[in-house]
């Protein structure tokens, strides 16, 4: 084997799992919008997938925000440091120009710095404000008889449903972007196997 | 008592209880002295019984000529018990008529012994009777019955259980069993062979009456059949519930038909009944005129296909008004048995059916209302509470309306509503949710209407859908059903899915109809639509955006294999 992983073990695993939740949910989310697009037979069993694949997603957010918080790796590799706001204009004129010139990417990962200051833009929002986002507003769905004081203070089930759909819509916004960028290394597949 | 003095009193007892034992066992005449005489008796057989301990009164050998009658009851007292009840017991029947005491398994005599032919004159569907059930299921006291309903289709695995079961609830309904008898008949040409076996229990043998029970034990509406089992043999057999109504089917009675609408308003049978003929709509006309208005001009009436006695039934106690939305639909599916195939395509079919009825949409001008009802979530599906089920936990002679409308308004709010269901849950202990179904609350005769289904999910799932203004819950009393109003406005702010295990659907999902709309549209009327959208919004933002992200990736690639060259 070549070179270092980037990520450590747990996260290399927590990633790969929560795709497959992430992936889960989103199939069985596009049905529970839209029931004409028939993928699963029985409505009702789409709505337990979701349900339980929602609280898969719930545990694997908890896990993914403690081991970054135990091994403070929110401060090292999320928060925007001021070189990393000087660095965003070069880091975008390199996906839009330079990449097509052969030119070499401005940032550089490391076990230390592993993502670049869009990266670490897109994914602090994802993780930290999109995702416990969805996840809160997924709980209150799982029972809403239970929660009825906290959805009645949101607004109803409607705006809950809102706010949930929103974010779910900005997730696939992202993850499609994220699916490409991961294609933009080397080679194909180098950002995939993350050395 | 001290413990000394117990001590001898127990060994006392003990040394008693030795002697009376062996006076008995010495005292009896062995079987082997009896039968040196009584030859013809050798082998006899009641059980381990000595001749001794019947023919108590022998002490030696030779006994006396005369000796006293055996008294049955001193060993079989609480057979005795029911045999007193017994007609043959008013007769002077005596066991040994019936029961050959020497030889338990010898003669055994039947009723016909005694009773070879008897004429059954009045006893209507005299044949099926006296083949499917025998004379003590109505001459005896019958406590419960059951259904065995056996068919062997040889070893050809031609039915599956979804054949049989189409809406998959594990119990098969009138309906299912029509379309499941007409497939059998068409696949298998009536070769597949049905036995029914109609098993009843008797409380006890000894118990005969000459007056039958009434039908309505069996025929009633709680009749004792209460359950049947459908066993389907072929490559696989399986097992599956039925209903045993289809077998044993529902009479009316007098005692509950003082019970309905008509019997309580004072109509006596004669009323309706004024021949032999079944009841023509000329009857019903003579009340119900209005109605009947309506009725004579639509497709059902004119077609000469139905009557009013084919939907409606006077004997029922259940009005039409308690019956909730799946009994209603089996009212129109008695004739329109393919409801299910024809409704396709609407999502969810057969849960659509368990919360509306067909008048929902084939009777536009009828108003329709939601009812609300409480249900206790078992394992499989949930119970709809019962008037007795709320005596247990508010004590018996309760008034609903005082436990759940709190503030007296006789409006339940939406919070009263929650904060019962929430005292219910923790008093029970249980899951209990609120279910609903679109009822018609004022019904109009005219389901002529056909191709009504606008296929617009929105026309009923949205706030402004016209049965959030007639909402009620529907709470048991002991006598029928207590209708309170809900407040329909606070409600309907707050889809009533809330109470439902369902997920929210309606209008606020975009279909392809809206976005073919909104691009079919002039320039000028696309911001109206865009409004009219309302939160369906969401989704056509999200679909547009998702498409032009695609499109900025498709250039960026594009442009990565251009600037390479």
């Amino acid at each position: 084997m070549k070179g270092t992983y980037i990520h450590p073990l747990p996260i290399r695993i927590w990633h790969w799992i929560n795709a497959f939740i992430v992936i889960v949910l989103i199939i069985t989310g596009i049905q529970l919008r839209m029931p004409y697009i028939s993928i699963f037979e029985s409505y009702r069993t789409v709505i337990l997938i979701h349900k339980y694949f929602g609280y898969a997603m719930t545990a694997s957010f908890l896990f993914w925000f403690f081991y970054y918080l135990i091994t403070s790796g929110f401060k090292k590799h999320y928060l925007l440091k001021i070189n990393d706001i000087k660095a965003i204009p070069d880091q975008a004129k390199y996906y839009m120009y330079g990449i097509f010139k052969g030119k070499e990417n401005p940032h550089t990962p490391s076990e230390d710095n592993k993502f670049n200051p869009l990266q670490k833009i897109a994914y602090a929002t994802i993780m930290l404000i999109i995702s416990p986002v969805i996840i809160f507003t997924g709980i209150l769905f799982s029972d809403i008889l239970y929660f009825f004081i906290w959805i009645n203070a949101i607004g109803g089930l409607r705006v809950l449903d809102a706010i949930h759909v929103i974010s779910a819509y900005i997730f696939v916004f992202y993850l499609i972007v994220h699916l490409y960028m991961s294609t933009l290394g080397k080679k194909i597949y180098s950002h995939t196997k993350s050395r | 008592m001290t413990y000394k003095c117990f001590k001898y009193q127990s060994i006392y007892l003990i040394f008693a209880v030795f002697l009376f034992y062996n006076f008995f066992s010495y005292a009896s005449v062995p079987n082997e002295d009896c039968l040196g005489c009584h030859e013809k008796f050798s082998g006899f057989n009641h059980g381990k019984v000595n001749c001794n301990e019947c023919h108590y009164d022998i002490t030696s050998v030779p006994h006396d000529e005369k000796l006293k009658k055996p008294l049955c009851n001193t060993c079989h007292w609480p057979t005795e018990e029911y045999y007193k009840k017994s007609i043959h017991s008013f007769k002077k029947l005596n066991c040994k008529d019936c029961h050959n005491t020497h030889f338990l398994n010898k003669d055994k005599k039947n009723c016909t012994h005694c009773h070879p032919d008897v004429a059954h004159n009045t006893l209507p569907a005299k044949e099926k009777h006296l083949n499917a059930v025998d004379c003590l299921a109505c001459h005896g006291k019958a406590r419960t019955g059951h259904i065995n309903i056996q068919i062997d289709t040889g070893k050809k695995d031609v039915i599956t259980h979804k054949d049989i079961d189409r809406d998959n609830n594990n119990l098969v309904d009138f309906i299912e069993w029509d379309i499941f008898l007409n497939t059998i008949n068409k696949e298998l040409k009536g070769k597949a062979e049905i036995i029914k076996n109609y098993d009843i229990k008797t409380d006890n043998p000894h118990v005969v009456n000459k007056k039958p029970v009434s039908c309505n034990l069996c025929h009633g509406e709680n009749g004792i059949f209460r359950y049947a089992r459908l066993i389907v043999k072929g490559k696989k057999t399986f097992e599956i519930g039925i209903d045993p109504k289809i077998f044993v089917h529902e009479l009316p009675s007098i005692e509950d038909y003082k019970k309905t609408i008509h019997g309580k308003k004072g109509i006596i049978c004669s009323n309706c009944h004024i021949s032999d003929k079944l009841v023509s709509d000329r009857i019903c006309l003579k009340c119900h005129e209005d109605i009947y208005d309506v009725y004579k001009k639509t497709a059902h009436a004119k077609e000469g296909a139905t009557k009013c006695t084919d939907c409606h039934n006077p004997h029922k106690i259940k009005t039409y008004k308690e019956l909730n939305a799946s009994e209603r639909v089996m009212v129109c599916a008695r004739c329109h048995k393919d409801y299910i195939d024809k409704h396709k395509w609407l999502p969810n079919t057969v849960l659509h059916f368990k919360y509306l009825e067909c008048s929902s949409c084939h009777s536009p001008e009828s108003k329709k209302g939601m009812l609300f009802s409480l249900a206790v979530k078992g394992e499989k599906d949930t119970m709809v509470l019962k008037y007795a089920d709320f005596e247990k936990i508010f004590g018996s002679k309760i008034d609903m309306r005082n436990i759940i409308d709190s503030n007296g308004d006789n409006v339940i709010s939406i919070d009263e509503l929650i904060f019962f269901v929430n005292s219910l849950r923790k008093k029970l202990d249980r899951d209990i949710v609120v279910k609903s179904s679109i009822a018609v609350t004022e019904i109009h005769h005219d389901y002529s209407g056909k191709n009504l289904k606008s296929k617009v999910c929105s026309e009923c799932h949205m706030r402004d859908a016209p049965f959030y203004n007639y909402m009620y819950i529907t709470l048991p009393q002991k006598d029928g059903l207590l209708y309170i109003p809900v407040r329909g406005t606070i409600l309907s702010a707050i889809p009533t899915s809330i109470f439902i295990d369902l997920c929210i659907i309606g209008e606020t999902k975009i279909k392809h109809d809206d976005i073919k709309a909104f691009f079919n549209a002039d320039l000028k009327k696309k911001p109206k639509i865009l409004k009219e959208l309302g939160f369906k919004l969401i989704d056509f933002m999200g679909i547009t955006i998702i498409f032009f992200i695609f499109a900025g990736i498709s250039v960026h690639i594009l442009l990565r294999i251009l600037v390479k060259k």
